[in-house]
């Protein structure tokens, strides 16, 4: 046994939110309540896949000869997007479909364009 | 949130204010002919608050939307126009036989109430999830969207020299200055948004027509009976604009609520749209262009939670609702790469 991990706390309160305090509330506080519930669970898939959203960001980094110490690879793509050293070659599309197929995992994993993307995209390593 | 505490300006019960500003012109406002207030959405500095006003002929249904004196103004960071001009608009849109609330009352400063309007509530309803399941909307779903093409088409056939002043009225090459200084403002978060806006400036449509364009017209923000629209709620974004970016935007994947397949709303079909409109104004614009402007709906979602994002962490509006939309942007991104991969290589 060790003590209980961050994600078991995150996991008990978004159940206590769930089954105790929304039944309880009402109007704009219950939606709250429910978006609250939500957050965790976003949290609780950070803690699972945010690292390998991290090493997406950091292969493509390399690949695309961008300095992480100038700041995060998706704005400093974003950047060179906008003044234009950089096209959207397939190289580059297949990069950010990567990273935005991992975002959603995250962020919202029943959003219909997820469930669409996943069903027509072919993602090679 | 419960009603019976709400206190406004000088501490003041919010019913009593709102019946003083009822009742103008016909004696004092009784507060308790003010029933069953309550708010309906939140927003640190936007509200909607549902009431009863109790009259000798019956209960007259409500709906108070005001922003409180000294609330931050978020109309710089979100284009939305003030809240008498929209007043305005839905009285000038019921003109145009547009469905739309009827407004009872504009604010004025002597009411303590802020600044904004007092209009009918309508019977309806308006959440997307239940539109477009229930079986109770079953008839409203297979006539919505040639309603909604119908009603855009009133919408856009409002004479221009007959708007407001102040509406936002911007050329295409202003438009995407705006976009882009916005991407900029938010630290140029998403490489996926720049590739987006990149491609609006590269294959905008040059249509020369311009009109009032509503700007947030979609499901959830549509008052629906059985039989189908029954009002066109949420004005706050119009501006002048080119007419397919209203039609563009109620198809935006974002905004079909999870029913993908239904390109109108998640209730309805590009055709049905588009032959409604065109019964009313005589014109309809290509498909391609309405995919164009579902484009521009996807970034213009991701600016939204963008700027969700910045109202949450500049303190401005520090509520979880604003923290957990700016989480949705990823919802923008994929998106705009399911629209553009199509665009970029087909």
């Amino acid at each position: 046994m060790s003590q209980t991990q961050a994600g078991e706390l995150l996991a008990a309160v978004r159940a206590f939110l769930r089954s105790d305090v929304v039944p309880q509330l009402e109007g704009f506080s219950a939606y709250t309540a429910r978006v609250a519930a939500n957050s965790l669970a976003i949290v609780l898939r950070e803690l699972e896949l945010g690292e390998a959203l991290s090493e997406i960001d950091a292969r493509a980094g390399v690949r695309l000869a961008i300095d992480p110490q100038e700041g995060p690879v998706p704005q400093q793509l974003a950047i060179r997007l906008r003044d234009g050293s950089i096209q959207p070659d397939p190289e580059v599309l297949q990069y950010l479909k990567r990273r935005t197929l991992k975002a959603l995992e995250i962020d919202n994993p029943k959003y219909s364009g997820y469930v669409q993307a996943r069903a027509c995209w072919n993602l090679e390593d | 949130m419960s009603a019976g505490e709400a206190m406004v300006e000088g501490a003041r019960p919010m019913q009593e204010a709102i019946a003083a500003a009822l009742a103008e012109g016909a004696g004092g406002g009784d507060p308790a002919r003010v029933e069953g207030l309550r708010r309906l959405s939140g927003g640190a500095n936007m509200e909607t608050w549902a009431f009863d006003w109790r009259r000798d002929d019956g209960a007259r249904p409500l709906i108070l939307r005001r922003m409180p004196a000294g609330a931050v103004t978020d109309s710089v960071s979100v284009g939305t126009i003030d809240l008498p001009t929209e007043a305005g608009l839905l009285r000038l849109a019921r003109r145009h036989r547009v469905s739309v609330p009827k407004v009872v009352q504009v604010l004025a400063p002597e009411h303590g109430l802020g600044s904004g309007y007092i209009m009918s509530r309508e019977p309806g309803e308006a959440l997307p999830f239940r539109i477009l399941g229930d079986e109770r909307y079953a008839g409203a779903r297979r006539a919505l969207a040639r309603q909604c093409g119908e009603t855009l088409g009133r919408i856009h056939r409002i004479p221009l020299d007959a708007l407001p002043a102040g509406l936002r009225d911007l050329s295409p090459e202003e438009d995407f200055e705006r976009l882009q200084g916005l991407l900029d403002q938010f630290g140029n978060a998403s490489p996926v948004h720049q590739l987006g806006l990149n491609w609006l400036r590269e294959n905008h449509p040059h249509n020369s027509r311009r009109c009032l364009v509503h700007g947030d017209f979609r499901n959830g923000n549509l008052l629906v009976d059985e039989k189908g629209l029954v009002a066109v709620l949420d004005w706050e974004l119009a501006h002048v604009g080119e007419p397919a970016e209203d039609l563009g935007y109620i198809c935006g994947n974002v905004w079909r609520f999870g029913r993908f397949e239904k390109p109108v709303g998640g209730f309805g079909e590009y055709e049905e749209l588009l032959a409604g409109y065109a019964g009313v104004t005589g014109y309809a614009p290509s498909l391609e262009e309405i995919r164009y402007w579902e484009v521009y709906t996807a970034l213009g979602w991701g600016i939204v939670c963008l700027t969700m994002l910045d109202m949450y962490r500049s303190g401005q509006d520090p509520s979880l609702e604003r923290a957990a939309v700016g989480r949705r942007m990823s919802e923008s991104e994929i998106d705009l790469l399911l629209l553009l991969d199509r665009e970029l290589h087909p």
